[in-house]
């Protein structure tokens, strides 16, 4: 049943339950035939997922085909595929998304060729025999795909370059860090790029970019969080033996923090002052923190480092639901509650387990885990009801 | 006024393709320089992760490594001893007056990687180099001593 009629048929019900008067009834079917979209917003995420998944099945079945042939292409033939197949897949794809009639489905078609862009990039280093683990291939990867995602408005996009950044950014870490032994220094400049998508996430939210900023604010909050989630465990601290602190590391968060501020700064500018806002900032703010205490004090006493990280985490969690909820991005309730769940689920193992015997524990952790999953699921479902709530108010 | 953005866009797509080509050209280029035949000792036949590959380890690859850090860049200078070519020296300064040298950087396991370690073999062909008695890589080596593989002599045959 398309959504269309199922608001029919619900406001038909509520009529005749004495709810709705003939006036408002009327009121409600001339304010929804004038804005459509807002009756089809529920089906276009489900057009976004089926075109994801689409996506997906075209890209694993075109490798599938392409494989078993590979082997017999010239070398030419292989990379002649790859290139008019990234050129026809953005070309078109861009085609759809600006003549609006199909934007969702050129949107996914952008994202494939992006997709094969890197896979491209691969083939020609493996054709050539060229190591694969080499940090340049990932950074061409990578630098067209922020662009892509502005252009095309795309959070998805968005997710999949900030994705393909990380995976370069780690290479190069692993190489400067390859002679000092600290184990939090690699996470600081990962901190400070969350700050800059949080940053570039936060007031954009209402504005014409709303799919693009959920994008960053979700990349960012998701590396903000597990980063924290890591640096709150006691075996985090101590074991290594030290080393100059190459100058990269400091370097990178210097220019992320630069980014995150101009960009709060542009943000805040924007979308005027509010509470909100102002709690934005403090995440920001708590978060390049971090970075630069991992990045200055990587040795710091595990007290202190496991102490604020996991403080720092239950706020992180606390602000995810509350951001969630202001913002009506449910992406963010789930993040909260998920990370929340793990959280207290591996603090109960990591100090329950040994205070337990054996049996005892394996019975202990179960029905913990049973009772937390309905707590959790409840309170999720608490906290979206309330969401549709609010939607309903701020429509009437 | 709202700016046009399908130049933007064109402009990334051709980015795209210039990266893509470009490799390609770069890597023709490249193949250019000095040959030398390096000794190879093939290590690891599969990664199920990245398909079918020979990881190559080479007897220059801890030619002198242990007087370096982790991360140093440094050059094995070659000489040829009959077909393959052998280390007569390793510096962190490349050997001028027209010597013949590899660039490589050290990991902190000791070894000198020289971007040669993987060669992609068509799948289920990689025990054909696993099982060979001896294996030889025909290397090409650009002006600044980067090495890019050829081909290998597998059994003192070309490998195809």
């Amino acid at each position: 049943m398309s959504a269309a009629r199922t608001l029919d048929r619900r406001i038909g019900d509520w009529e005749d339950a004495g709810l709705l008067t003939r006036d408002q009834v009327a009121a409600i079917h001339e304010y929804e035939a004038a804005r459509p979209l807002a009756v089809g917003r529920g089906f276009g995420r489900l057009i976004t997922i089926v075109g994801a998944f689409a996506v997906l099945l075209i890209a694993a079945g075109v490798a599938q085909l392409v494989a078993a042939n590979w082997d017999d292409l010239p070398d030419g033939v292989k990379l002649g595929m790859v290139v008019a197949a990234v050129i026809g897949l953005e070309v078109g794809g861009w085609r759809l998304h600006e003549a609006g009639d199909y934007p969702r489905t050129g949107v996914a078609l952008i994202l494939l060729g992006y997709l094969l862009y890197g896979s491209g990039i691969h083939l020609v280093a493996q054709t050539y025999h060229r190591p694969l683990d080499d940090p340049s291939l990932l950074l061409l990867w990578f630098l067209p795909g922020l662009p892509l995602a502005h252009l095309a408005r795309s959070g998805m996009i968005a997710l999949t370059g900030v994705a393909v950044g990380f995976g370069a950014l780690g290479i190069h870490l692993a190489r400067w860090l390859e002679p000092v032994d600290e184990p939090l220094l690699w996470a600081a400049p990962y901190m400070a790029i969350a700050a800059v998508l949080l940053a570039a996430g936060g007031g954009a939210a209402a504005g014409r970019h709303a799919g693009l900023a959920a994008g960053y604010g979700f990349a960012g909050a998701a590396t903000a969080t597990v980063l924290l989630y890591l640096a709150g465990f006691r075996s985090a601290y101590g074991g290594g033996t030290g080393g100059l602190v190459p100058l990269e590391v400091p370097g990178l968060v210097t220019l992320a923090t630069l980014a995150a501020v101009a960009v709060a700064a542009s943000r805040l500018r924007a979308a005027g002052p509010g509470r909100a806002r102002a709690l934005d900032g403090a995440v920001v703010g708590g978060t390049l923190g971090f970075a630069w205490l991992w990045a200055l004090v990587p040795g710091m006493p595990w007290q202190v480092g496991y102490g604020t990280a996991n403080l720092a985490l239950l706020g992180m969690i606390v602000w995810l639901v509350a951001q969630g909820l202001l913002s009506q991005r449910e992406a963010l309730v789930n993040l909260g509650v998920v990370v929340f769940a793990i959280a207290l689920l591996t603090r109960y193992v990591e100090i329950g387990i040994g205070m337990l015997g054996g049996g005892l524990s394996f019975l202990g952790t179960g029905t913990a885990l049973l009772a937390v999953a309905i707590v959790l699921e409840r309170t999720r479902r608490r906290l979206l009801a309330g969401m549709a709530r609010e939607a309903r108010h701020a429509a009437a | 006024m709202r700016r046009p953005r399908t130049p933007a866009f064109a402009l990334l797509v051709a980015f795209q393709v210039i990266v893509l080509v470009g490799g390609v050209l770069a890597e023709e280029a490249g193949r250019g320089g000095d040959e030398v035949v390096l000794q190879a000792v093939p290590v690891d036949p599969r990664d199920l992760l990245r398909g079918d590959y020979v990881v190559l380890a080479y007897e220059i690859s801890t030619y002198g490594a242990e007087t370096f850090g982790p991360g140093d860049v440094v050059f094995v200078e070659l000489e040829p001893r009959g077909r393959v070519w052998e280390p007569i020296g390793v510096s962190t300064v490349r050997p001028g007056d027209g010597r013949t040298a590899i660039r490589g950087v050290v990991t902190s396991s000791g070894w000198i990687e020289f971007g040669i370690e993987a060669y992609f073999v068509p799948e289920g062909r990689g025990w054909e180099i696993e099982t060979a008695a001896d294996v030889e890589v025909v290397v090409s080596l650009a002006p600044d001593g980067r090495a890019r593989i050829r081909h290998l002599l597998v059994d003192g045959r070309r490998w195809e």
